[in-house]
């Protein structure tokens, strides 16, 4: 993505220290600057730091994290090169902030969201009723290529869908937090939150005596709770283990961490077998019974039997086990139902069906085309809009309206018009800006943020924080990893 | 621990141990070669390769040879090859060995495989080989310092000691039971038992022991029965013995007896053996049946501890 205009960028102001490379852009929403230009009232300690350390110190600080995040194998792999190199996760050393009243907003908004969606996931797999009521169409979900038939009737421990959340946030022009995606099947990063934060401790502990921030290193022991409430037997230590794909892949990194932390197995397809409807792991000391697999393999390789016979990364009979009732997965199976691009649409609707309460947090305005309000807007705006086919990923079936031309357009109406169920429309996404540094200088890049939220079937929580993810490259609007994007240390305030 | 876990290391220990089993001997040829005629290398090359009993050799020179043990990246009993296997298993485990096991693996990786063997045999060949058995001595060194003294400590011990017991026992073959030239003559026999004392690192540990003449029946009882020198097969036994009872006492696991006792078996047979046993129109049968059993250990291991039967499990 090109750099976007910014028509009302205001020139950086002299003797600012380090901050005098700081194009302001009303376009978008900074995290830091008022739109006065006043530094705002919960980052004024972090200008204030930044103001003092001269530039040297700041570089030195900033080769000491560099190293830290080496030592600490804080990598993640490339695929392609040879042996699956290993690359440091970029990061930025200047804090995200969020005051209190926005988190508390945000963590209401999630709790609300997820217990919808696990509700929908419920519904969809049982009774249907959100379906034969039409609330959302019923086509739409069993063409989603995430469904899973061999889900239907299965009863899930505790009726527990969505254990672990990543949902992805991003605030508009005017800094209102909505939701970009909902991630229910398998998020990664939440390694990276906690590395970032251990590494600022580090690097510039000054900062936090200077702010009340939330501690989130208590993440690994919830996620474990969460994860061993699961488990369908009584024993009062169940045997919880990940299941990861392999040294290879390219999280691999997170799955050893998370094991590590919470002080279980790290295990692969291999080490895994299943007796009678039970899964065992083998070990020196002979097979040892699996309660609770927190599993970070794709639905479709989880196992050959049932799923894609090619998998080498499952285990043999491992959804027999957990239709028998001897095996809590978590995420469910299935999942992807309910983070499909859209579905995705109807969460507000969720959310009103089985809550009865209007969403606390929005999605970002979409229209479907399948209603006839909508299309028509849709049709009269497309050189505004981006129109994406739901049953599509990955950018194709994709028509960025401001860029297109109008032959291009003209082709996606006519589509449109004859198949409106098939198409989604949003306005182009806007993501906030927060100060980063960047050779010495603070400099501003768009950011969005990935909550983690833990799900047991009575509570969320949320531990207060999240991975902070920065577009590096100046403009950019893409804060993938795959694609240049970074992270950084995420502050919730008391 | 995971059997999976427990089997890479019991192969990271074998395989550096053959590594730098490989560097050693080649180093000691490359020496020798320099006290020899020309005529005899060849043969002396095509002894080495007998020893390590790897894939078979291009008939062919010491350069040869020696590119083929240390660089040859398609066998996997070449030096690279261990190496890199060893690393890779490592990898695999890498929340099992300490973060200084793994760089160290990975520093010896990197040496490896950055070098250009052209080069090293134009200039200083026997430093590169030194350095690779430094390299894995290092890590040794490395791993009883850092790493926790448990289960993966110990099959790490085991593979590798293992793996010491069968080298010695085929290097021991291939000097001392050929009716060879260089076994005939006052100094041929000087020769080789120098060559294979040096290729155990013994020779100076041996001649404080025996400071007089060299003898083939005294070399063969210092190397199988000496109970204090560390390259010596009883030590390497009774390392063995050590790993495979403390295994059994970590795992509790019943099948553990399974490999505690064919390795009790070896090491009484050591402990109480005699240099009668080694009489040159004997040695030969007494080393192949170490071999043997050595390799009967290794199968009981992996069936007790890595790919039991699932039926002894779930019907037990």
């Amino acid at each position: 993505m090109s750099p976007p205009p910014a028509p009302n960028a205001v020139a950086p102001q002299a003797a600012d220290g380090p901050f005098d490379q700081y194009e302001h852009d009303d376009g978008f929403f900074d995290e830091m600057f008022e739109p006065t230009g006043g530094v705002r009232a919960h980052y004024q300690p972090i200008a204030d730091r930044l103001r003092e350390l001269p530039a040297e110190e700041i570089n030195r600080r900033r080769q000491a994290a560099d190293q830290q995040f080496l030592n600490q194998g804080v990598t993640f792999n490339v695929y392609g090169s040879e042996g699956g190199a290993e690359r440091v996760f970029p990061y930025d050393l200047v804090p995200r902030v969020i005051p209190a009243d926005e988190w508390s907003l945000i963590e209401r908004g999630l709790e609300q969201r997820i217990t919808a969606l696990n509700l929908f996931l419920k519904d969809v797999y049982h009774d249907g009723a959100i379906l034969r009521d039409k609330v959302v169409p019923l086509e739409l979900v069993l063409s989603c290529k995430h469904y899973r038939r061999e889900m239907r009737g299965l009863r899930v421990p505790r009726d527990v869908y969505v254990s672990i959340t990543g949902s992805d946030l991003i605030r508009d022009a005017d800094g209102r937090y909505v939701v970009l995606e909902d991630n229910l099947r398998v998020p990664s990063g939440v390694s990276y939150m906690l590395a970032n934060r251990e590494v600022m401790k580090r690097t510039l502990p000054l900062l936090f005596t200077r702010q009340a921030v939330r501690p989130i290193d208590h993440y690994p022991q919830a996620l474990l709770r969460t994860l061993a409430a699961l488990s369908p037997t009584d024993s009062p230590e169940p045997n919880v283990v990940v299941l990861t794909p392999g040294a290879y892949n390219s999280a691999y990194f997170e799955h050893a961490f998370l094991a590590r932390l919470m002080g279980v197995e790290l295990v692969e397809g291999r080490d895994l077998l299943v007796h009678d409807q039970v899964v065992y792991q083998r070990t020196t000391a002979g097979l040892k019974r699996v309660d609770v697999i927190y599993r970070r393999i794709d639905d479709d390789f989880l196992d050959p039997v049932s799923f894609r016979a090619d998998s080498m990364l499952g285990v043999p009979g491992l959804f027999g086990a957990y239709r028998g009732g001897n095996l809590a997965l978590a995420n469910a199976i299935g999942n992807g139902v309910a983070d499909d691009k859209a579905v995705y649409a109807y969460v507000p609707e969720m959310i009103r069906y089985y809550l009865k309460q209007e969403p606390i947090l929005d999605n970002v305005e979409t229209f479907r085309c399948s209603e006839s309000s909508h299309r028509d807007h849709v049709l009269q705006n497309l050189d505004k809009l981006v129109v994406k086919a739901v049953g599509e990923a990955g950018g194709y079936g994709m028509l960025i309206g401001p860029h297109a031309d109008q032959a291009e357009r003209d082709r996606f109406a006519d589509a449109i018009r004859d198949n409106p169920r098939n198409y989604i429309a949003q306005p182009v996404i806007q993501l906030s800006r927060a100060p980063c540094l960047v050779d010495g200088r603070v400099e501003p890049r768009h950011i969005d943020l990935r909550p983690y939220i833990l799900y047991s079937g009575e509570s969320c929580s949320i531990v207060p924080g999240g991975l902070t993810r920065v577009a590096m490259r100046k403009g950019s609007l893409v804060v993938n990893s795959s694609q240049g994007g970074g992270s950084k240390d995420t502050w919730v305030l008391y | 621990m995971l059997s999976r876990v427990a089997d890479s290391l019991y192969w990271i220990g074998r395989r550096l141990e053959r590594a730098e089993h490989a560097a050693r001997l080649v180093e000691v040829n490359l020496m020798l070669m320099l006290d020899q005629d020309p005529a005899s290398a060849d043969h002396r090359w095509a002894r080495l390769h007998d020893a390590l009993g790897g894939e078979p050799l291009p008939d062919a020179d010491g350069y040869a040879c020696a590119h083929a043990l240390a660089f040859d990246r398609k066998r996997d009993d070449s030096i690279y090859g261990c190496v890199a296997a060893a690393r890779e298993q490592a990898r695999q485990v890498r929340e099992h060995i300490t973060a200084e096991m793994y760089e160290q693996l990975n520093t010896l990786y990197f040496t490896v495989r950055r070098t250009d063997f052209d080069e090293v045999w134009d200039r200083q060949p026997q430093a590169f080989f030194r350095s690779m058995r430094h390299g894995a001595h290092l890590f040794h060194g490395i791993t009883e310092s850092t790493l926790n003294h448990g289960q993966g400590y110990y099959f790490l011990q085991a593979g590798r000691h293992l793996e010491r017991i069968g080298a010695t026992a085929r290097l021991l073959q291939t000097y001392l039971c050929e009716t060879e030239p260089s076994l005939r003559g006052d100094t041929g026999v000087q020769i080789a038992c120098a060559g294979l004392l040096k290729s155990c690192d013994a020779f100076e540990a041996y001649q404080t022991t025996y400071p007089e003449q060299l003898t083939v029946e005294r070399v063969a009882g210092f190397l199988t029965l000496n109970p204090d020198f560390p390259r010596s097969i009883r030590f390497a036994v009774n390392r063995l013995f050590d790993a495979v009872q403390t295994l059994a006492r970590l795992t509790g696991s019943r099948r553990a007896d399974s490999v505690v006792r064919p390795v009790g078996r070896i090491h009484a047979r050591l402990q109480y053996g005699q240099t009668e046993d080694l009489h040159p129109d004997r040695l030969h049968a007494f080393l192949q049946r170490l071999l043997n059993d050595a390799e009967a250990v290794h199968a009981a291991n992996h069936r007790a501890y890595i790919s039991y039967p699932i039926e002894q499990e779930v019907y037990a």
